[in-house]
């Protein structure tokens, strides 16, 4: 038995993201670059440091490799605490067989052991999916002073958005009446951020029963909750103030990243109070040559910028050729854009390279080209560690990757 | 795992960089937007595989082990061997000259009975420069020397010449001795870059005659012993500076604009590790205009700055503009200021339109802390 933790948080980094098309082929979501420095886990690691919470089980299953060597031992987060500390908890085997993680919580199901272990009062559940800053205290002191079984941290969202969350009705003191995943007909407008706090006895319990539903989906959201309120189990609403995304889509990463420019932006990475950590490379400084050209941009370290760069977002390592021109992009980590090559509003993934002469992101003029095809509303996506060999055209709103052999 | 230790003395005279140096010792001077001088040569050893350093620090030690913490950002933060603080006297502080003064060895030498590393790597901290030190160790034990100097030729113009030691061979005779501080001699003539390699019973030998050797330096002990010991002499053929006055500060920083010298330096195989500050990007806003500079991360630039180093965490207001200057971490440039030639300390404060201008070669240079 470890030793006593107060809270423990069970971190859930095991979803594909599927939406987000090329950007999570060959990684999880919590693992995608965001901001040109971080990655999207690095926001909720970073709240959990902050709200005092050292004891993190982090919840991996699909294509696990970037984010456990990137994650660790949890150094970057001062999560290597002598007690606790971040475990990695991938789907295991046991006598009676195992199996993959089939819900939210079944994952959770699955290692209660982990929990049981610290012998916790109460279990904060979170996903490495949002970008957002949060004191998990304050909300654990709101649970305990509502005397909660469980609270879900929901946020305010406008009516049109929200028939795309679980939207939760409450009475004049916060408890909830009423969880419905993505209404169609939303009658309140709290959205939950798929944060959860619970009491031990209360998770344990739920997730037993839950287990032992053959009709469940094993999801928090869409069973464990409505479950609860069926059974008139004490769940109250917290009502978190403040910036939260979670990028589902290409278009709404984009946006969310592009925000960071406004010249106040609503997720303000210079606001001073405890920073945002990251596992980060040591890398030089930036450089930015004699005929470069730089304006409302972001750049991380270790990049060389020869040419210009306007609106984007520059991740660590990125190098940009002379009279190479970058324009409403975001160019991941360690990618490059050779000479003369000219970049308008695209994504780069990872290690890619646009070598001399292309062009990307070209307008095609058509009436739905804004459009887009694939939802991707004309941002252009070019897939990690691609080599876009030179004079390449590619036209915008593509998404382009490298065909893979069966 | 590497067979030789490290030891790198910051224990040596600091007042030559004038208000840089009252705060710190030279180790812990602040290089190349994000590093500490003291990075070089721990990084290099780190990379040769060297995974137990001793630091012999000086009495104004606060910033150096502030920056170095656990040693964890260069895997120094190990249960067997790992990073070694150690004291040194205030005596050798004032020895202006003097390069390894072996008190702070003798205080030390419990440091050197431990383990059983065969050589050891002794080096200074006042200069710049990514060595290969697994070549060297590697040429040290293929000769079988008992000491191996490295060094490098030197412009007869270089003024760090006046503080290194002339060392008199040739390809014939080898090691013959060295001129001391004479620093006149032609091109060719090699200069001992304040780094050495010895065979860690030698080195205990040394330590066994105290106190005959107290006072001494340990090249003084070797040039007294030198019929008894082999020597070999490797030259370093890469980017090497030392830092030996303000002005040679400054051009060593502004040397990092040069490609091939960042190149040499930050090269991906053998990086140079430093402290991590975990601050966002750097934000370039509508009004940046920046060329040919240096620029670490958590910086919010809205001026026009040519030819600069800035740090982290620098704010540059709009219509600033900053001309070869350079700029140390969470400084404050006001709108409209006009900086040319000027080295900022940290946490310095330069109001509105406030106009500084030095000469070239003689950087005025702004205190820590201060407000302009």
């Amino acid at each position: 038995m470890g030793q006593r933790k107060e809270c423990i948080a069970m971190l859930l980094a095991g979803g594909q993201g599927s939406r987000l098309g090329s950007l999570t082929r060959n990684l999880a979501k919590p693992a995608v670059s965001f901001g040109g420095k971080y990655r999207i886990i690095d926001f909720s690691l970073s709240n959990c440091a902050h709200s005092g919470i050292d004891t993190v089980g982090v919840l991996t299953q699909y294509k696990p490799f970037k984010i456990n060597s990137y994650v660790s031992l949890g150094t970057a987060w001062d999560l290597d605490a002598l007690s606790g500390g971040l475990s990695i908890l991938p789907p295991f085997v046991s006598e009676d067989g195992g199996c993959w993680y089939k819900g939210t919580a079944n994952a959770v199901y699955q290692n209660m052991d982990f929990i049981s272990d610290h012998v916790p009062e109460y279990v904060l559940i979170i996903s490495g999916d949002h970008i957002y800053r949060m004191n998990y205290n304050r909300m654990l002191e709101y649970h305990k002073a509502k005397k909660a079984d469980v609270t879900i941290s929901v946020i305010n969202v406008s009516v049109q958005e929200a028939s795309r969350f679980g939207i939760v009705t409450t009475d004049e003191d916060g408890r909830i009446s009423k969880f419905t995943e993505k209404p169609k007909e939303p009658d309140s407008t709290l959205a939950s951020m798929g944060v959860y706090i619970f009491s031990w006895d209360i998770l344990q319990q739920a997730l037993e029963e839950d287990n032992a539903d053959s009709q469940s989906d094993n999801d928090f959201g869409k069973n464990v909750i409505p479950r609860l309120l069926n059974q008139e189990k004490r769940l109250f609403a917290y009502t978190f103030e403040g910036y939260w995304k979670d990028v589902g889509t290409v278009e709404s990463y984009y946006n969310a990243n592009m925000e960071l420019l406004l010249d106040h932006p609503s997720l303000d990475l210079f606001a001073s109070g405890p920073r945002i950590y990251s596992n980060e490379d040591i890398l030089a400084p930036q450089y930015i040559g004699p005929q470069a050209r730089i304006s409302n941009s972001l750049v991380s370290n270790g990049c060389v910028i020869l040419g210009t760069v306007e609106h984007s977002i520059l991740a660590q390592g990125v190098v940009v050729e002379e009279g190479a021109h970058i324009e409403h992009s975001i160019l991941l980590q360690n990618s490059s854009v050779g000479k003369e090559t000219w970049v308008n509003r695209a994504i780069v993934g990872e290690g890619a390279q646009i070598q001399a002469f292309c062009s990307v992101g070209i307008q095609t003029g058509s009436a739905n080209s804004q459009s887009g095809k694939g939802g991707l509303a004309g941002i252009t996506v070019i897939e990690d560690n691609y080599v876009l060999p030179e004079d390449t055209l590619v036209v915008e709103g593509s998404s382009i990757f490298a065909v893979r052999k069966a | 795992m590497s067979q030789a230790m490290g030891i790198i003395t910051c224990n040596c005279r600091a007042d030559i960089l004038r208000s840089i140096t009252r705060a710190r010792p030279m180790a812990a001077v602040p290089f190349g937007a994000r590093y500490r001088l003291l990075d070089f040569m721990l990084s290099c050893m780190v990379n040769a595989g060297i995974r137990k350093v001793g630091i012999i620090s000086p009495y104004n030690y606060r910033p150096l082990l502030d920056h170095l913490g656990s040693g964890k950002e260069w895997s120094l933060d190990r249960k067997s061997d790992g990073l070694f603080i150690m004291p040194g006297g205030p005596e050798s502080l004032r020895a202006g000259l003097s390069h390894f003064p072996l008190r702070d060895l003798l205080q030390n030498s419990e440091f050197l009975y431990r383990g059983i590393k065969r050589d050891v790597v002794y080096s200074g901290s006042d200069f710049v420069a990514n060595i290969d030190l697994a070549q060297l160790l590697a040429f040290h034990r293929d000769a079988d020397n008992d000491v191996t100097l490295v060094a490098k030729p030197l412009a007869p113009d270089d003024e760090a010449r006046k503080s290194m030691l002339n060392l008199e061979w040739s390809l014939e005779k080898g090691l013959t001795g060295w001129g001391g501080l004479k620093g006149q001699s032609d091109e060719q003539s090699l200069f001992c870059l304040g780094i050495l390699v010895i065979k860690r019973d030698l080195l205990k030998e040394i330590v066994e005659s105290s106190p005959y050797v107290e006072s001494m330096d340990m090249f003084d002990f070797l040039a007294d012993n030198m019929r008894h010991i082999k020597f070999g002499v490797y030259e370093h053929k890469g980017f090497y500076r030392k830092i030996t006055s303000i002005d040679s500060y400054f051009r060593c920083n502004m040397a990092l604009l040069d490609p091939a010298v960042r190149q040499e330096l930050f090269n991906e195989n053998a990086p140079i590790f430093t402290k991590i500050k975990d601050n966002p990007p750097t934000k370039y806003r509508f009004q940046a205009t920046v060329a040919n500079s240096l620029i670490a991360s958590g910086c919010v630039i809205d001026g026009s700055v040519d030819g600069c180093v800035v740090s982290r965490d620098v704010h540059i207001e709009e219509n600033a503009s900053l001309k070869d200057c350079i700029v140390m971490q969470r400084s404050h440039i006001g709108k409209n200021a006009r900086l040319e030639n000027v080295i900022l300390d940290k946490y310095v404060t330069i109001n509105d339109n406030v106009m500084l201008k030095g000469k070239p070669g003689e950087p005025v240079v702004i205190s820590k802390s201060a407000i302009v």
